[in-house]
């Protein structure tokens, strides 16, 4: 049993130190799933006590919201093409042609 | 290399004047919203981005309007604050037509501020019909017109007009991304032909699997841009027509045509032999090109819609984008457009590369 729980050991874990500010961060599950769970709790969190961020002062956040979700979709487009362009740079490196991640 | 450079130079230029132009003063709400018919109503006018107390009181003026024939002038006006207006009409006890009750419009109009109107404001209601004679004609003229820098003001949507410098600009992209796939799909085609391949000209970096190439990046971006406009206009729908998804055709549409896309890049992934693929795949490409067209362009404007202009007319008359917002809109469709082409470049180029290091080419 606890042969296969080592074994099964997701990559996805990394070094709280390294965490922050390596790249595979970025591309782990982890940070989507923060990003997923940030984006559907964000109205619920605003909209305590009785306001509504989304709908006060004439709707303006609702502006904010979709400048940000473009941002989010060309940046999460392009961490995707950084990460193809780091898997052919380690196989640009060694001759064996091994597809390191 | 100019273009990025103007690409983000719009961008940054959209966002700015696309959040920090004020827009024109207007009226969200009047109290009481409805009265009977016979008596004097006492009115309340909350205005929007509105300045009352910049022109003296004897200068305002205010109607409720049901037509052009039939509009009540204001009396006794008081300006309580910035927003809040008051003032009474004497409602006459006949209704213009014969129904229990007819909605009217305000409207206001201020030397300093311009007119701004709200319409179906309030409703008046009559207990029994008598003669519609007796119904008031005050003529509205002499209005204050403001021309200045800012943008309309629209109810229900109030500031998130602006998404119109975001959420329309990504569905332009998308069109003439997939424009581009389907050109290089066709060139593609064109010189798969051995008498035309001799034509390509390798010395200027021209050869047959690059618009392969191309066609595939240009549709990888222009799938980024449609999910991003579909999402961002969920977001939109949510507070301007209540729900995000409400079958709206357009929507329906959109999804049909993303999901046409979804499926070329399926297709090109499914054979083992690249040059079959590219080739089956471009085929396909002009097929979903041609479906494209009718899905975002044709279909939508047979049905009602909830967006605008959707009925008869371009999706941009002059009723839904002023001077001011073209200002904005025509700089936004261009910036972001060099940035879907941007990303698509940037996509083409690592596939050469890779293509090249793994030996395909």
């Amino acid at each position: 049993m606890g042969k296969i729980a080592s074994q099964t050991t997701n990559s996805v874990f990394i070094s709280p130190k390294k965490a922050f500010c390596s790249m595979k961060f970025f591309q782990s599950r982890i940070f989507f799933t923060i990003i997923l769970f940030m984006t559907i709790s964000l109205p619920t969190v605003l909209a305590q006590g009785n306001r509504d961020y989304m709908r006060e002062t004439g709707k303006i956040n609702v502006v904010i919201g979709v400048i940000v979700l473009i941002f989010l979709g060309i940046v999460v487009y392009v961490l995707r093409l950084d990460r193809k362009l780091t898997k052919l740079e380690h196989q640009l490196k060694d001759d064996k042609n091994e597809w390191t991640n | 290399m100019w273009w990025k450079i103007l690409s983000v130079f719009l961008i940054v230029y959209t966002l700015i004047a696309g959040t920090l132009v004020p827009l024109k003063p207007g009226i969200t709400y009047v109290q009481p919203a409805s009265a009977p018919a016979g008596k004097v109503l006492t009115l309340q006018l909350h205005g929007y981005n509105s300045f009352y107390t910049k022109s003296p009181e004897s200068e305002i003026r205010t109607w409720l309007q049901f037509d052009e024939q039939h509009a009540i002038q204001g009396e006794r006006i008081r300006v309580l604050n910035d927003t809040t207006l008051e003032a009474q009409f004497s409602i006459p006890s006949a209704l213009p037509n014969s129904s229990s009750s007819v909605m009217l419009n305000a409207i206001i109009d201020h030397p300093n501020d311009g007119v701004s109107l709200l319409p179906s404001a309030v409703e008046i209601a009559q207990d029994t019909f008598s003669s519609a004679a007796a119904w008031k004609a005050d003529v509205i003229q002499g209005l204050h017109v403001i021309k200045d820098f800012s943008y309309p003001y629209r109810n229900v949507i109030y500031e998130s007009i602006r998404n119109t410098y975001f959420h329309v600009p990504m569905w332009f992209v998308l069109m003439f991304l997939f424009i581009a796939s389907a050109w290089n799909s066709v060139q593609f085609l064109r010189y798969s032909n051995p008498s035309q391949a001799a034509k390509l000209d390798a010395s200027k970096g021209q050869s047959l699997i690059d618009f392969d190439r191309k066609a595939s990046a240009y549709a990888e971006a222009g799938l980024l841009f449609g999910i991003l406009g579909l999402v961002t206009g969920m977001l939109w729908a949510h507070y301007a027509w209540g729900a995000a998804w409400s079958n709206d055709i357009k929507q329906l549409m959109t999804a049909v045509a993303l999901l046409i896309y979804l499926a070329y890049f399926i297709l090109r992934r499914s054979f083992d032999e690249p040059e079959k693929g590219a080739r089956l795949a471009a085929v396909y490409n002009i097929f979903a090109f041609a479906s494209l067209v009718p899905l975002l362009y044709i279909v939508p404007r047979m049905f009602a819609s909830l967006h605008p202009g959707a009925t008869g007319n371009p999706a941009f008359g002059s009723e839904d984008l002023d001077n001011t917002m073209r200002m904005v809109f025509y700089p936004a469709i261009i910036g972001w457009t060099l940035m879907g082409f941007w990303l698509a470049q940037l996509r083409f180029r690592y596939q050469r590369i890779l293509d090249r290091a793994t030996g395909l080419d």
